[in-house]
């Protein structure tokens, strides 16, 4: 068996689901035919502007947890990428 | 089992071709707007009306992204304006193949401002990269207030906000504070400029902090062939 660890931010427009999907279309009658999709979400985090502290949220406008200051997005959540393939390498 | 790390990015076809759109236009002197907004925003008007008031300091193109017709890209060839019609079909966005394959078509001897106009949509085409040097995002009052924080990933994008039909916004109720805050909510305020296609305001601001941004890329393009 083959497994694909995919990595998938929330703020992306990717849907688990769409991928699966197209997937199994294209891998149809090949080797990745039988090869399990696990896909990760990466929530958006977010910076406080007024102390720096950075904390998960679902939605932009949500206010600091630590001192009540107004957030931005940072990085996290817009990842779109294959983190590892799990291939059956005869061991056992 | 054996676990293989692999870690690379699922567009990274899209990117690559990006990379190589942009070293063509740093090579052609052209500075590139990729313009992002809702259908109905005001997209054609604001290109219209920048490519006005520039008149003649820059050459102009532009590439007009529909899922279907050409009715943009005959408005602008009816004012002589060079310009590329990308038919996507069903997608939602441009990417960067497309731009490379039409950006080929004009001739560029002169610096040249290239707006590029994406598909009407706040989704998709702020996950692919053009090769732009700018991505504008382009809201209108009739849209409503509520749009940064519905769509964040597009303003996330943008290096400046525009807000069209600002004739219309006691008449939409749009509330200029609840917008602004849903951008500063993204990412550090980047420069807004509150236009109206129709009655001209706010437009000269726009123009100049475009025209600012052609002569950095094209003042540094320049000096650079002038050392050759």
């Amino acid at each position: 068996m083959t497994a694909i660890n995919l990595v998938i931010g929330d703020l992306t427009s990717i849907v688990d689901d769409s991928v699966q999907f197209y997937f199994s279309i294209m891998t149809k009658g090949t080797v990745l035919e039988d090869a399990v999709l696990l896909f990760k979400r990466v929530a958006p985090e977010f910076v406080c502007t007024s102390c720096g502290h950075v904390f998960t949220g679902r939605s932009i406008g949500i206010l600091c947890p630590g001192c009540g200051g107004k957030s931005i997005i940072a990085d996290k959540g817009q990842e779109f990428y294959i983190e590892s393939i799990e291939v059956d390498d005869g061991a056992d | 089992m054996a676990r293989i790390e692999i870690r690379r990015n699922i567009l990274e076809a899209n990117d690559n071709l990006a990379r190589r759109n942009r070293d063509f236009f740093a090579g052609n002197d052209v500075l590139v707007v990729n313009i992002m907004a809702a259908p109905g925003a005001g997209k054609t008007s604001t290109i219209l009306k920048t490519i006005e008031y520039l008149g003649d300091r820059y050459a102009f193109a532009v590439i007009e992204g529909d899922m279907a017709s050409r009715i943009d890209a005959d408005v602008m060839a009816a004012k002589g304006i060079p310009v590329e019609q990308i038919n996507t079909g069903n997608m939602c966005h441009l990417d960067a193949n497309m731009i490379g394959q039409a950006a080929v078509k004009f001739t560029y001897d002169r610096p040249t401002l290239l707006l590029i106009e994406n598909v009407g949509n706040l989704v998709c085409p702020s996950e692919f990269s053009l090769g732009e040097d700018l991505n504008i995002v382009i809201a209108s009052t009739t849209e409503g207030h509520d749009k940064p924080y519905k769509y964040p990933s597009i303003y996330l994008r943008a290096d400046a906000v525009l807000i069209n039909k600002t004739d219309l916004m006691a008449a939409m109720e749009f509330d200029r504070k609840m917008f602004c805050d849903g951008v500063a909510a993204v990412k550090p305020m980047p420069p807004l400029f509150e236009i109206s296609c129709r009655n001209g305001s706010g437009l000269s601001e726009w123009v100049e902090w475009l025209s600012g941004q052609c002569e950095r890329k094209f003042g540094r393009d320049l000096g650079k062939s002038a050392e050759r």
